[in-house]
């Protein structure tokens, strides 16, 4: 099999798993959560039931007027007026062309697309900075730590790694939030109330400031994974019989280690970081809930709270089209980097 | 037939060998000795606890520290929330001699062990009591003493202690009593006083106002239980001028040393000869101060000893089940689709990838949510969580399995069993499984880690679902964090916060260490050569 036909049935493969994806999600917030809600009730009931306000809204001169009036937007809006198949076509128009609605409720703004772009920046810097720190430590360790196996650094940097793997990540960020205290006496402010003064460079001063907290928590949540994973492709590949065969013909450790060694040992590692990079968007929702991150990952907390499907729905597709660009990207990667996949 | 009974208990030798070869592994024991010891937590919870984790609210005061924290400066002298006087039960006359029980000048007073006690649907069972009886000889009005207006007493009982903390917050006697025969007296009182090392403060009023009625006990209630109780919150209603400045507890326990606690039985006596049997079936003085058990208390008072241990159980029910559940059906889906090939290899296979693609945390709230929502689901909710955590987590463990299987499947003597005419039960049995089951193990202990962290961060994320009767380290961690990050002036509370967070640690970090022991002894490639 050649790099272009194994490119072109990837391609193929990915286009059909976005389509099942949507087909998921379609059932996973237009179907499913009113199949659950109000069992033996028919499907419009339920949602009117859910989401159509039962009260006028205050103020209004003709009370049932303005209800009627009020329901009428929420059903045409959400098409909830129409049938299943209906809903599905338009469901699938709107996931392609990134008509995202509306959010249900106030909490985050009005256009889904908006409060998504608005929340990107925050998302991208935070996960990336602490993806990319993660992943060179846990690369670095990891390989040090193989080629010193058993030996005082291996064993402590495992169970150290082990341990703070370990610990619940909201549980890391409160003692991190009480290092802070002890160390610099101010407690960490969320960052929205931190920023809402600031312009310029003294916005993007503070931005970073409060950076700090969120990046050392994912950072050191994330480690672990890498190191260990590090680790044992690392051990695996000096059992190798080339790397015998180096050592046989006199080659410096040094050079088999971090020439003939890390450079397959690094491919496992490179896959995993390509399915990261897909995730970022997912964004750390404990991290970004626990220290008030206006993150994606916070916007879906949020969404779950008020049961915003509009939102999470478009959170879901673009998680999955990024990953699913990420697996791709990481399979051409590997068919350039490994001969041995595409040629089978 | 020796033969055959050998081969029956031939898998016993390999299950041996296994188990010497863990017992060897350090790192394989510590591990089960953290799980031993939260499996024993988890039991035992019952017997291990005393109070209610979630509806026991104010055990003790809000922000209790432990009571061993005392030996620390900054909690020295807490008054730990307890008994200073425990009630005694009186089984036997040796009961007894706990109280001193002094009469009055020309008075009788004996006492002994009566059977009569009382019952109450729950709390302690009551073997008897103690009775008393004490008559007196009626004095002259004009005699009486003067801070004694309402009567004459007729016997007394007291115990001494040993005060050396701060002042509680709250404090409350109690007495369990019954006069049985009451000749020529008119009306009873209690009296409780406390001695302090310097002075004596009568407790209660003679002036038969609010608290005078609590005391009071007029004939219509003679021959019947009665609860007498004095407590800092009632004092102040009595009007004596000692407790109007400030709270009774803060004024009788100013100061460190021996104090005495006096019930003094009075009586008025109407008639010659007044006598007062009386039974007492329990005396008690219990203190509410700022520090609490073994682990002190939360925002509400509760018990965190009996949330840490209660705990125990939902994070490894929820672990253990859905470790082994995940792992099970993972296994299957590996093995079939590593072995068989074909068709089942490609559907598993896509099954993977699709479930790779999806947020996992963000799709496992909105299932959770989903659940939530319809009543009947939701009474069942960490089944339904376990359902969640098992589906959604087979496919990646049954990636592993099937790569494991390929590679089996592609050694050389797995092939010469084929040529020798070997069906694929036997290869299964004989090659493939053995080879596969430690890898299996280990999955499952790696996995229960998994699953327990997972736990503790739903618990997060979706607090506002989570039952109201159930606790878990989660929720603790959950209910614990504002006060941990901002509470200062609760010592931002370590003793609630960290020890749910160091259980999650310490039992998921046991299981990753089984595992890492299991994989080592299964996989010998990874023992160090």
């Amino acid at each position: 099999m050649g790099l272009g036909r194994y490119i072109a049935r990837r391609t193929v493969y990915t286009i059909v798993l976005l389509v099942v994806i949507v087909i998921f999600n379609f059932f996973l917030f237009q179907i499913m959560p009113f199949l659950f809600a109000c069992p033996g009730m028919t499907y419009n009931r339920c949602v009117q039931l859910l989401y159509v306000p039962q009260q006028a809204p205050k103020g209004a001169t003709d009370p049932i007027l303005a209800l009627h009036h009020e329901q009428e937007i929420i059903m045409t809006a959400y098409g909830f007026n129409r049938s299943i198949p209906e809903r599905f076509v338009l469901y699938f128009k709107d996931m392609f062309t990134f008509q995202f609605g509306f959010n249900i409720h106030g909490v985050l703004g009005g256009s889904v697309l908006d409060s998504i772009n608005k929340r990107l920046p925050f998302t991208v810097l935070l996960l990336g900075a602490s993806t990319v720190a993660s992943f060179i430590i846990g690369i670095g360790l990891g390989v040090v730590a193989a080629a010193k196996r058993g030996k005082i650094f291996d064993v402590s940097s495992l169970a150290t790694l082990l341990f703070v793997n370990a610990l619940p990540v909201f549980f890391l960020a409160g003692m991190l939030e009480l290092s802070q205290l002890a160390l610099t006496g101010t407690f960490y402010q969320p960052v929205g109330a931190a920023l809402l003064s600031k312009i310029g460079w003294a916005y993007d001063a503070a931005i970073l400031k409060e950076l700090f907290l969120p990046f050392v928590t994912l950072t050191l949540a994330g480690i672990g994974g890498v190191f260990l994973t590090q680790r044992a492709v690392m051990i695996d590949t000096m059992a190798e019989d080339y790397i015998l065969m180096a050592r046989a013909k006199g080659v410096p450790e040094r050079t088999v280690l971090y020439t003939h060694a890390l450079r397959n040992a690094v491919l496992p590692i490179a896959t995993a970081f390509a399915l990261s990079i897909g995730f970022i968007l997912s964004g750390a929702i404990i991290t970004e809930t626990v220290f008030g991150w206006p993150g994606l990952g916070q916007a879906i907390y949020l969404g779950v709270e008020g049961i915003d499907f509009p939102l999470e729905q478009a959170m879901f597709f673009i998680i999955s089209i990024m990953v699913l660009i990420a697996i791709f990207v990481a399979d051409i990667m590997y068919g350039f980097l490994d001969p041995r996949v595409s040629t089978g | 037939m020796a033969r055959v009974k050998r081969s029956r208990f031939a898998f016993l030798s390999g299950y041996r060998r296994t188990a010497r070869l863990y017992l060897k592994s350090k790192i394989g024991m510590i591990g089960l000795v953290i799980i031993l010891f939260f499996v024993i937590l988890a039991i035992f919870s019952p017997e291990l606890t005393s109070n209610n984790p979630v509806f026991d609210v104010g055990v003790g005061a809000p922000y209790s520290v432990p009571a061993w924290a005392t030996i620390f400066p900054q909690y020295s002298g807490y008054a730990v929330t307890g008994y200073v006087i425990r009630p005694v039960l009186f089984a036997s006359t040796s009961d007894l001699d706990v109280w001193t029980l002094s009469g009055v000048t020309n008075g009788t007073v004996t006492r002994g062990i009566s059977t009569a006690a009382p019952h109450f649907k729950s709390g302690p069972v009551y073997p008897g009591s103690m009775q008393v009886n004490a008559s007196i000889i009626p004095v002259n009005q004009s005699v009486r003493s003067p801070s004694l207006p309402y009567g004459q007493a007729f016997f007394s009982l007291s115990q001494s202690f040993q005060w050396t903390t701060k002042a509680p917050n709250e404090f409350l006697i109690a007495a369990l009593i019954k006069p049985l025969k009451v000749e020529n007296v008119s009306a009873i009182y209690l009296n409780f006083i406390v001695s302090t090392p310097t002075s004596n403060l009568s407790l209660s009023s003679n002036q038969t106002f609010i608290l005078g009625q609590e005391i009071r006990i007029l004939p219509n209630q003679f021959g019947q239980w009665k609860w007498s109780n004095i407590s800092d919150a009632l004092l102040p209603l009595s009007g004596l001028p000692a407790f109007v400045k400030g709270s009774p507890s803060s004024i009788v326990f100013n100061q460190v040393g021996k104090y005495t606690l006096t019930l003094q039985v009075m009586g008025i006596p109407n008639g010659d000869n007044p006598s007062i049997s009386m039974n007492i079936a329990s005396l008690s003085f219990h203190e509410q101060g700022n520090a609490y058990g073994l682990l002190g208390t939360d925002n509400e008072g509760r018990d965190v000893w009996s949330q840490l241990v209660w705990g125990s159980q939902i994070s490894l029910m929820i672990g253990i089940l859905s470790g082994v559940g995940a792992v099970a059906m993972g296994a299957l889906a590996g093995l079939a689709a590593g072995y068989l090939g074909g068709l089942s290899d490609e559907i598993i296979s896509r099954v993977t990838d699709f479930f790779l693609v999806l947020p996992f945390l963000p799709l496992l709230i909105i299932l959770v949510l989903i659940i939530s929502q319809n009543d009947a689901l939701y009474a069942n909710l960490y089944w339904w969580i376990i359902a969640v955590f098992v589906i959604l987590s087979w496919p990646s463990i049954a990636k592993i399995i099937r790569s494991q299987v390929l590679s089996v499947k592609e050694r050389q003597y797995v092939e010469a069993s084929r040529a020798l005419g070997g069906g694929t039960p036997h290869i299964i049995r004989k090659h493939i499984l053995p080879n596969v089951m430690g890898l299996v193990y280990s999955q499952v202990a790696l996995n229960v880690s998994g699953f327990i962290l997972l736990e503790a961060a739903l618990d997060y994320l979706a607090v506002s679902l989570h039952p109201i009767d159930v606790i878990t380290w989660g929720a603790m961690l959950t209910n614990a964090l504002p006060d941990a990050t901002a509470n200062s002036s609760a010592g931002y509370v370590w003793w609630w916060f960290l020890p749910p967070g160091i259980a999650i640690a310490a039992l998921s970090l046991a299981f990753v260490l089984v595992g890492f022991a299991l994989d080592s002894i299964f996989n010998p490639r990874l023992r160090a050569r």
